[in-house]
């Protein structure tokens, strides 16, 4: 890589929380990449942009436009959800004077000012708009031969499409070639936008899970041997509360659930536990094991993963 | 009423709905409406260019939104559906119907800076892989100045209002599947 990109890290609250494993992937394979990420302090949650915009748009857009203000360099966010607050934040400022006022009035009580222009980058849009599929793919050292993946794109990295312009928003596939880069293969399956179903968790849990399940449902039927995604709210959904989804619906799905930088640090060599692969709660070890053994010879020491 | 419709003008809200000709395709594609009869945008959309808003705000099934945009990918009026959603949503809050989850988490926010922080087995967690310690949020301080900026105590006070009468409406509002 010849190319040094800087930016402010942003983990969003799901993976400071709960999801220390998408961090250390992230972290691992952006430096590998040559990003150097700086720490971002005195932020708070994006914040959320469902539970928390749903209830009071004023508030939510303060926030947003306080934490915007704090980063001395552009953002990367690993999370759909603050990338969604983000934009959408920065789309309502710019377009009405009458807003721009307002919430410029609260920043003020603060100090601080909105600041203008373009101020956040998602992680797996800069890999494939400034890395890209080929220079990627000439970083790859143990290629996922193999390997046959269905890419759960989730809704707010491509929706709203007239803001972001990233991709198309029912049938999204930038992404995948990624995937393709890795040498794993990518599937097609029917319906690739459906939502999760995790945000609906707060106002009706039998809702949410049977929406998660149709969603892994589908994803299952296509062949498909894991699930790869750019989303912790997904992550949570498909992967934490897969069990969840089997007890209530007494099925059996055992389907492994991968972030993308999860994925590409396999394929730049980094190890299994290194990455944390042993946090997810649908284990990934015999998946991985299979890969790392085909790849290094099946007889040979193999990387075991920690459960 | 008077209040509920300027909150609503505020955004444009009958404006920006006028030109639906109640296709359904929003409907068609929510992956809510999908498995619930009474979660229905179209009719919703409706609702607000018949300025039936005092109806929708109390209807709780307009929390069920997931939020997935797909509405307001797919419109072929280009209506901002799920926007329009969002703003009732804020709407209904104000008289106190929201979820008590939505409502518990923006508070955590509000007087924490997270809606959730990482418990003590988890930074053991991050330790083991080498990760740094989290990056220190926003301070008490700035907290305080923010919410008497929001007037966010007297916001809480009506978000958690009337609770109660959410169920109660429940029953009585939501139509029929044939709407």
């Amino acid at each position: 890589m010849t190319e040094n990109y800087e930016y402010c890290f942003f983990p969003g609250c799901l993976i400071r929380a709960r999801l220390p494993h998408i961090e250390k992937s992230a972290r691992l394979v952006l430096e590998r990449l040559g990003v150097e990420l700086s720490e971002l302090e005195g932020a708070s949650c994006c914040p959320n942009p469902i539970y928390f915009r749903d209830l009071d748009h004023e508030a939510w857009l303060t926030l947003a436009a306080r934490n915007l203000s704090l980063a001395e360099k552009p953002i990367m966010t690993l999370c759909s959800g603050c990338y969604s607050t983000f934009r959408d934040a920065e789309h309502a400022l710019e377009k009405s004077a009458k807003l721009r006022h307002k919430i410029g009035e609260h920043l003020d009580r603060l100090g601080r000012k909105i600041p203008s222009g373009s101020r956040v980058e998602h992680f797996a849009r800069f890999l494939f708009e400034k890395v890209g599929p080929a220079m990627l793919a000439e970083q790859v050292l143990r290629p996922l031969k193999g390997l046959k993946v269905v890419f759960h794109p989730g809704c707010h990295l491509v929706r709203p499409s007239r803001i972001h312009e990233f991709d198309d928003p029912d049938n999204p596939t930038k992404l995948e070639e990624l995937v393709w880069a890795l040498g794993a293969e990518v599937l097609e399956y029917p319906r690739k936008m459906l939502c999760c179903g995790f945000t609906v968790m707060g106002a009706d849990r039998d809702l949410s899970l049977r929406m998660g399940f149709e969603k892994l449902e589908i994803m299952k039927d296509s062949g498909a041997q894991a699930v790869v995604l750019v989303c912790p709210s997904c992550m949570v959904q498909l992967d934490r509360n897969q069990r969840l989804i089997e007890q209530e619906f007494d099925t059996e799905l055992s389907l492994p659930v991968f972030y993308l930088t999860e994925l590409i640090g396999l394929a730049l060599g980094e190890s299994p536990d290194d990455l944390g692969l042993g946090l997810h709660l649908v284990n990934v070890r015999p998946l991985v094991e299979e890969l790392l053994g085909a790849e290094e010879g099946r007889d040979s020491d193999v990387p075991r993963v920690r459960s | 009423m008077e209040n509920l419709k300027e909150s609503l003008i505020e955004f444009d809200l009958p404006k920006r709905a006028r030109a639906c000709y109640q296709c359904g395709a929003c409907t068609g594609g929510c992956p809510v409406g999908r498995f619930r009869w009474d979660f229905n945008p179209r009719r919703f959309i409706e609702m607000i260019v018949r300025g039936q808003l005092e109806e929708l705000i109390r209807k709780p099934t307009i929390w069920l939104c997931s939020h997935c945009l797909t509405c307001l990918e797919r419109c072929p009026q280009q209506i901002e559906v799920s926007e329009i959603i969002m703003h009732v949503k804020n709407a209904s809050a104000q008289r106190g119907y929201a979820p008590e989850n939505d409502v518990k988490m923006a508070d955590r926010i509000m007087s924490r800076g997270w809606s959730e922080e990482p418990i003590k087995r988890m930074l053991k967690k991050r330790n083991n892989l080498g990760l740094p310690e989290p990056a220190p949020g926003i301070g008490a301080e700035e907290l305080e100045a923010l919410a008497s900026s929001l007037d966010w105590a007297a916001k809480m006070e009506t978000f958690k209002r009337r609770e109660t009468e959410v169920r109660e409406a429940d029953s009585e509002t939501d139509g029929n599947p044939a709407e």
